[in-house]
């Protein structure tokens, strides 16, 4: 089953050339699958033909628990994006829509070692003593 | 990040409508901080981390 279209996979692959590092997409899934699932797992892999750079791992939500618990996952179809450490950065449902544009700025931000923000906000951030969890509730339109 | 106090979710609501009710989600996209309301719609990054830094304050 072919997510991508070519062009979008051609477009795709010339954009991931500018990421140096390594990124590593890890996703729960579940071995019956739900069709978000299936279908966040086939974008996944396509996603991750498209660079060396881009590695992705599977794992099921309910086999391989202490995994999902460790990476603080507790609904799926989820992806966990990592690079050189856990940023704590996730998708829980599919990346579809306008959710894959974001997905995309992740990995570049990601494989780049940075997420390209201005100075006087990296500044405010870093002054946070405290942990911060942000969900943005979105729809796949 | 920009800070390894902060983590961030994208939340497809469609797949999670339990998150829905549990927000009070009217529209989308809606931030939620610490679990509680953060901006609605999109935000200015300015307005993200002032909506932060009040929310933790």
């Amino acid at each position: 089953m072919e997510i991508l279209k070519e062009k979008d996979r051609t477009n795709l692959a010339e954009i991931f050339r500018s990421i140096t590092e390594q990124v590593t997409l890890v996703m729960f899934t579940q071995e019956m699958e739900c069709p978000p699932c299936h279908m966040t797992r086939g974008l996944l892999e396509e996603v991750s033909h498209l660079s060396d750079t881009i590695t992705l791992e599977t794992y099921e939500f309910v086999q391989d628990r202490e995994k999902a618990t460790a990476l603080g996952v507790d609904k799926i179809p989820a992806t966990v994006l990592l690079g050189d450490r856990d940023y704590g950065i996730r998708f829980f449902g599919s990346p579809a829509g306008y959710e894959f544009n974001a997905l995309i700025q992740d990995i570049i931000d990601i494989g780049k070692r940075s997420p390209g923000l201005p100075q006087d906000i990296t500044d405010d951030l870093a002054a946070l003593t405290q942990p911060v969890h942000l969900q943005v509730l979105v729809s796949p339109t | 990040m920009a800070s390894d106090l902060i983590s961030a979710d994208m939340v497809s609501a469609s797949e999670f409508p339990f998150l829905v009710e549990k927000y009070g989600v009217r529209s989308v996209p809606h931030t939620v901080i610490n679990e509680g309301q953060g901006p609605l719609g999109t935000p200015s990054e300015r307005e993200l981390v002032d909506a932060i830094t009040r929310a933790v304050v």
